[in-house]
């Protein structure tokens, strides 16, 4: 969850760039992947939604910030498109024990400054992530983490104090591993120094940042550009614009109402579009009167996701209620099947004593002109059953403040990191959870989420899954409703981009024919 | 003491009182820095943390005090969402804005005092009545439709212009200056017609004193009574127009610095509001409130230069 959207602001880490894409992956027009033999050389300008402000992976605070500097660093375990884990620097690992972990590394790793990446970056990396003296925001990710110890050079173990279900997931989305004196060389929020494919070369603020290819990157004959430009257009049109004149040969997001004309266009092409970012409304279950899990179902009732997404969205977002419905972790559960049923809404309405009729408020950001949309055609659904709904668009500071004081009876959001659903649920349902803005405690959700996260069997937790993502729809604190598609739109003779589970920005295959 | 010396002093007891203005509106506005740095991340002892590291949990004068100690000593602090120096931060993007509000200024007057002068010379006319339209027009347009009109059409569909980004001056004179041709133009257009229909006026009030006519009674042609005799007379609120102009767009040119992605001071400080980055919307509003001071006692002095009767005053 995060600040985004169409012309949006900033975006926080878990938080991928807008897209939209009425097709799904089977019918994207013209799929990014090439056959053709990869062609080295050239200069990429890619247009991203917002600016960077922080190239220190340790903060990882805005997406903005980490689809620029993701390709300076790499990570031990990457995510593919398909959503299985792949070898980055840690080139093979295995669960020795429940608590167990020992990881493989690459022996021809450099850092940018010349050093190369031993164990002793590993360790570095999660002792300087791990220490609360630090205060890294990411630290919350890996708190079964208890240590990690250097067997050999190239090697690593993990420890941990309870089995970690969603381990690997957590290394592909939150770790770049640093080295301890590039980080005292140069400040590290500024001048990024990691082993990727890529090294920083000028960071221009509010204009852009350029990054040149790295010669000694640990894989043979990666990456294919010579330089990679990020830029940053506030405007999505502003951003088309430039795509159409060639200032820039890849951009993150177009207009949602202008897909269809441009999936004719011939000098663009879009990548597959793969459905990354749930969107939902978080049910302010801390006080009245949606603490009334009755009231919160027949909400989950009244409304018209079809209807929201051919209105608001275009069909760049797909139906859905939950956070992943493609991939690995799809269900296809949905509590709520054959929806919207007025009739049991109005039941449940009166079964909590409120057939007379309920006022209800709906916060949500005013840079994210989207999501007042929904609220607008929410009020109108709502009204079919007696809910009066006050859409409060509100400016970013007071939103925030309305999250954490939790002084909101349903709030619009979106959220991502679906490569494993515990960063979805987690984060947003535990009591324990600073996250947990909708207000849900129960034992039994913590039990559930403690069950999924706390499993390392794959196979176990695949198999609680659907009964979490159903229970917690049959809760109503989170009503899920649409999902977005991530899609990238590119020049034609741009290839190698996909969008991934992990919301990177990869440019390590792109290359230019 | 000089007559500028004495403005010059008189901008100390402005720009405290405007930093007040600011310190105070900031701390008005809603919205805890802390919770909106973190967004999503606020949890209640990230918020806590955060506002002791910005010093925002300390009493209202004392955060005043601690700022205002800083700015005189030339340091306008560090930024809260990058930790950056703010006078750094400032001086990265000033030359945009500086460079942006020339070419604008300068393409304003070079388009707007002629038009006005035709219109006014000739009033009624043909030439008038078209200045009139066109400055009608020119007032019309709002800047942001204007500015996606030139990007669609001058660059998207001529291509002779980039839709967006800048081009520093040092780094490629010729694309800097194709950089900011549109930006200018957009913000020019308005600017050139308020200033046609000022010089007009002006043109208008001065045209049939009796010293025109003397000097069109003495045989002088046309071109020279307007440009010697009637322009001179008529300088005087088409220069403080043009200064309070320029005054204006140096505080950045939020809307154009948007649509062309400009690193530009107006896009800062939206930003520094918008993620209630106190001190930076603190220190960009108070250099602009100077820099706007300076512009200002700038056209003053240029009115002596215009008009003696002002100079021996």
């Amino acid at each position: 969850m995060s600040e985004r959207g169409t012309g949006l602001t900033r975006r926080q880490w878990l938080v991928g760039a807008t897209a939209g894409s009425v097709m799904s992956l089977s019918s994207a027009r013209r799929p990014a992947h090439a056959q053709a033999q990869p062609k080295r050389g050239g200069i990429l300008r890619v247009a991203t939604v917002d600016k960077p402000v922080n190239m220190d992976p340790g903060y990882a605070q805005l997406y903005s910030s980490l689809q620029v500097y993701q390709n300076v660093f790499n990570k031990m375990v990457y995510v593919d498109e398909a959503g299985s884990f792949v070898p980055g620097l840690a080139k093979a690992w295995k669960q020795e024990t429940d608590k167990t972990w020992l990881f493989d590394l690459v022996d021809n790793a450099v850092f940018h400054n010349g050093e190369p990446m031993t164990s002793a970056d590993v360790v570095f990396t999660f002792n300087r992530l791990m220490d609360s003296k630090n205060k890294l925001p990411m630290r919350v990710f890996f708190s079964p983490v208890q240590g990690v110890e250097a067997v050999g050079k190239y090697q690593v173990r993990f420890h941990m104090d309870r089995p970690f279900g969603p381990f690997l997931a957590m290394l592909s989305q939150a770790t770049e591993i640093v080295n301890e004196k590039a980080l005292k060389e140069k400040d590290p929020k500024l001048f990024p120094i990691g082993t990727g494919p890529y090294r920083f070369a000028e960071w221009m603020k509010d204009d852009h940042v350029t990054l040149e290819r790295w010669d000694k990157y640990f894989r043979p004959g990666k990456p294919y550009l010579d330089k990679l430009v990020f830029y940053a257009p506030a405007d999505d049109t502003v951003r088309l614009t430039g795509l159409q004149t060639g200032r820039y040969h890849w951009i993150q997001t177009v207009p949602p109402q202008r897909i269809p004309e441009l999936e004719r266009a011939r000098d663009m092409k879009a990548s597959a579009g793969k459905p990354y970012f749930p969107f939902y409304l978080m049910l302010n279950s801390s006080r009245a009167p949606l603490a009334d899990k009755r009231l919160r179902q027949a909400i989950a009732w009244a409304i018209d996701r079809t209807e929201i997404v051919k209105l608001v969205y275009y069909g760049s977002h797909t139906v859905t209620a939950e956070p992943a419905p493609e991939g690995p972790w799809a269900t296809g559960v949905n509590a709520h099947k054959g929806g919207p049923d007025l009739a049991k809404a109005k039941q449940l309405l009166a079964d909590a004593g409120m057939s007379h009729g309920l006022n209800l408020t709906y916060m949500v950001k005013s840079q994210v002109p989207v999501l007042v949309k929904t609220g607008e055609i929410l009020r109108e659904q709502l009204k079919r059953v007696g809910i009066a709904l006050e859409v409060q668009p509100l400016e970013s500071g007071q939103y925030f403040e309305g999250l954490v004081g939790k002084k909101f009876d349903i709030a619009g959001a979106w959220w991502s990191v679906t490569v494993d659903p515990d960063m979805f649920y987690y984060p947003m349902q535990h009591s324990s959870s600073g996250w947990n803005f909708s207000g849900f405690k129960s034992e039994e959700a913590d039990k559930r989420l403690d069950a999924f996260r706390f499993t390392t069997s794959q196979a176990a937790r695949k198999k609680m899954y659907p009964e979490l993502v159903r229970w917690f729809q049959e809760e109503g604190s989170l009503v899920i409703f649409s999902n977005e598609i991530q899609r990238y739109w590119m020049k034609p003779n741009v290839n190698g981009s996909v969008p991934l589970p992990s919301l990177e920005l990869r440019f390590e295959d792109t290359w230019i024919g | 003491m000089t007559y500028a010396a004495r403005r010059l002093l008189l901008a100390v007891p402005l720009l405290f009182g405007m930093s007040l203005l600011i310190f105070g509106l900031m701390r008005l506005v809603p919205g805890d820095p802390a919770v909106v740095v973190l967004g999503f991340k606020a949890t209640p002892e990230g918020v806590k943390a955060l506002r002791e590291a910005f010093h925002l949990d300390e009493p209202v004068v004392a955060q005043y005090l601690r700022w205002l100690a800083g700015v005189v000593r030339g340091d306008f602090g560090l930024d809260f969402r990058q930790n950056e120096p703010i006078g750094r931060m400032i001086l990265d993007r000033l030359p945009v804005t500086i460079e942006l509000t020339l070419l604008a200024s300068l393409t304003a007057a070079v388009v707007g005092v002629p038009l006005g002068l035709l219109g006014g010379g000739r009033r009624g006319g043909a030439a008038d009545r078209a200045a009139l339209a066109v400055g009608l027009v020119g007032v019309s347009i709002p800047d942001f439709w204007l500015g996606i009109m030139l990007i669609l059409s001058l660059s998207l569909w001529a291509g002779l212009f980039p839709s967006a980004g800048f081009v520093p001056l040092g780094e490629a004179p010729l694309e800097n200056l194709l950089s900011l041709a549109l930006p200018a133009l957009t913000l020019a257009v308005s600017r050139a017609a308020v200033l046609g229909r000022l010089t007009r006026a002006a043109v208008l009030d001065v045209v049939h004193r009796p010293f025109v006519q003397y000097a069109r009674a003495k045989g002088l042609g046309e071109g020279a009574i307007l440009f010697r005799h009637v322009l001179p007379n008529a300088a005087i609120p088409v220069v403080t127009v043009l200064g309070l102009q320029i005054g204006y767009m140096l505080g950045g040119a939020i809307v154009v610095e948007m649509i062309f992605t400009l690193p530009g001071v107006g896009r800062m400080t939206l930003d520094a509001v918008l993620e209630r980055n106190y001190p930076v919307v603190q220190s960009t509003v108070l250099v602009i409130g100077a820099m706007f001071m300076f512009v200002n006692l700038i056209t003053d002095l240029l009115y002596g230069a215009i008009d003696p009767r002002v100079r021996r005053q």
